[in-house]
């Protein structure tokens, strides 16, 4: 690969490469598979980067899926009405989309006996075609804004015991303890937990689990 | 018949003496085993004060798992710092005598303490009969924990009144490596666990230090209280099977009969506040509890009773509704 196309797929990683340059690049990765290769690999490096789980698809994804709809029993009706046609059309995006996502799951290899896909086969166009896969190309392109891993896992998709607001111990009760600590403590006594509740975050009006449970038993 | 008469009376006589000696030390060896746990324990306490370490551990609570980092100097002046790892950050400093708490805005309140105790677990150093007669505390395995070899000392309450812990304590240093706090059903409550652990090195003086290089104000607790020299105007009409009155103290401004007193059962401590009623009533009664910490307030027609302590509600519940005005001093 040239450093001119490993610059053009850097700037297409950025969503700073022009209408123009990105056709002449994508027709450049039909023919060679080293551009298909670094884009993997840019993506890769970015989630890893920003903490997210690498959801990376096999070098042969498109020849797959082109073999699966190969092995589809494909039925042309040339007669169809136009907007059967469109909504034909659509059926199709659709399947091959989900039937993407199932056949190049992640971390799962194939097994012999999984060659055949058991979903429904659907009216198929012969010119039909899907949006995210390159005309009949080895390779698979994304444009940057459809990264996987940033629509599957939101922020918001944390657990919510860590990411739940905390609130501050409240100063009647720091001073209680503090005092409950002092003169137990000055009497020879002593708690399992001392000062390690002031530490701790606390959940706002959370009631501790010892009460919850305790009144749970008590009913 | 005669040398067979003497020889079935010595197999007699041995077997009585094997008999004898199973039944007396079957319970000797229960009570071996039972002082070797409260002599762990109290290994422990002392090792907590005394050693140096310095290490972070996990706190499970409330459906919440937190970590803190803790510092620790000891000796005769010992020094130590706790503070949070995750969420807001708070400290907890101890310099001697003195507690500095720090929230996560940057405001420090400083406690004057008397009692010098360590800001992490310690059980009590005395005790012993009022801890067995409420607790069977046992020595029930052994563990790794934070890459130490550790002796699990169970501690199981007697009744409902208290809870139950199990530590793990170091074989080498006996300090504590992992505590669970139960139920009376013997469900695990909270848990402190060292992840890491460094022992015998001295803390660094900035590790002893506030992180906190904006402190907003800084303010002295006013409410220090000073022991109370006569008898308690309030005492308890019937506390829970166990505990007993262990101290008084009163605020050093505060006013007569507003008194703060310690009852114990020879590890749980339950306190309870005494104080004039006042616009902080219905904050100071909707209180939630924290971790195993539970409070009780109870609203008398001057007075505020709440009861705090390491128990379950049930207990700290029933002392708050004992408190009564020692008769002597109602008279008054």
């Amino acid at each position: 690969m040239t450093q001119q196309n490993l610059e053009h797929v850097s700037a297409l990683m950025d969503g700073e490469l022009s209408r123009d340059e990105t056709a002449f690049l994508l027709r450049r990765a039909a023919h060679d598979g080293s551009i298909a290769q670094r884009w993997s690999s840019f993506h890769v490096i970015r989630y890893a980067l920003r903490r997210q789980e690498v959801v990376a698809l096999r070098g042969d994804f498109t020849s797959v899926i082109m073999q699966r709809i190969d092995e589809q029993d494909v039925t042309v009706r040339g007669r169809d009405t136009p907007w059967l046609r469109w909504a034909s059309g659509g059926a199709i995006a659709a399947s091959v989309a989900v039937f993407a996502l199932w056949v190049t799951a992640p971390g799962v290899e194939q097994s012999a006996g999984a060659t055949r896909v058991a979903t429904s086969p659907a009216p198929v166009q012969s010119d039909a075609r899907p949006a995210l896969v390159g005309a009949g190309v080895g390779n698979e392109f994304r444009p940057p804004m459809l990264s996987p891993s940033l629509a599957a896992q939101p922020a918001s998709a944390s657990s919510p015991g860590f990411n739940s607001a905390t609130q501050a111990i409240d100063p009647r009760l720091q001073s209680y303890l503090i005092r409950h600590y002092d003169a137990a403590g000055a009497a020879g006594q002593s708690s399992m937990m001392p000062y390690v509740l002031l530490v701790a975050p606390q959940q706002p009006q959370a009631a501790t689990s010892a009460a919850v449970q305790e009144r749970a038993d008590r009913r | 018949m005669r040398m067979e008469d003497a020889r079935y009376a010595a197999w007699a006589r041995a077997l009585a003496i094997v008999l004898l000696a199973i039944v007396f030390a079957v319970p000797c060896a229960q009570a071996a085993a039972s002082t070797d746990g409260r002599d762990l324990l109290r290994q422990m306490a002392v090792a907590m004060r005394t050693l140096d370490y310095q290490g972070s551990f996990s706190y499970q609570h409330a459906g919440r798992l937190d970590t803190m980092r803790v510092f620790h100097a000891g000796g005769a002046s010992e020094r130590e710092r706790l503070v949070s790892l995750n969420g807001p950050r708070t400290e907890v400093i101890r310099d001697g005598s003195t507690v500095t708490c720090i929230r996560p805005d940057g405001s420090a309140t400083v406690y004057s303490s008397g009692s010098g105790r360590g800001l992490l677990p310690v059980v009590p150093g005395s005790g012993d009969d009022a801890l067995g007669a409420h607790y069977e505390v046992s020595i029930i395995g052994t563990d790794r924990v934070a890459g130490y070899e550790a002796d699990i000392v169970d501690i199981v309450a007697r009744d409902a009144f208290r809870y139950g812990y199990r530590l793990w304590i170091d074989q080498g240093s006996r300090l504590l490596l992992r505590s669970i706090v139960t139920d009376s059903e013997r469900r695990p409550l909270e848990q402190l666990m060292f992840v890491s652990l460094d022992i015998g090195t001295p803390p660094r003086d900035t590790d002893l230090l506030p992180q906190h290089h904006e402190i907003l104000a800084t303010s002295v607790a006013s409410d220090t209280e000073v022991p109370l020299r006569r008898a308690p105007t309030w005492r308890s009409a019937g506390l829970p099977t166990g505990f007993a009155f262990a101290t008084a103290r009163r605020q050093a401004k505060g006013l007569a009969g507003a008194e703060h007193l310690v009852f114990t059962d020879g590890l749980a401590n339950v306190s309870v506040y005494i104080e004039p009623r006042d616009g902080d009533d219905a904050a100071v009664a909707a209180l939630p509890g924290r971790g195993t910490i539970n409070v009780y307030s109870v609203l008398g027609e001057d007075w505020r009773i709440t009861a705090l302590g390491e128990v379950p509600v049930r207990t700290v519940e029933a002392i708050a509704q004992s408190m009564r005005r020692a008769e002597s001093s109602a008279a008054e």
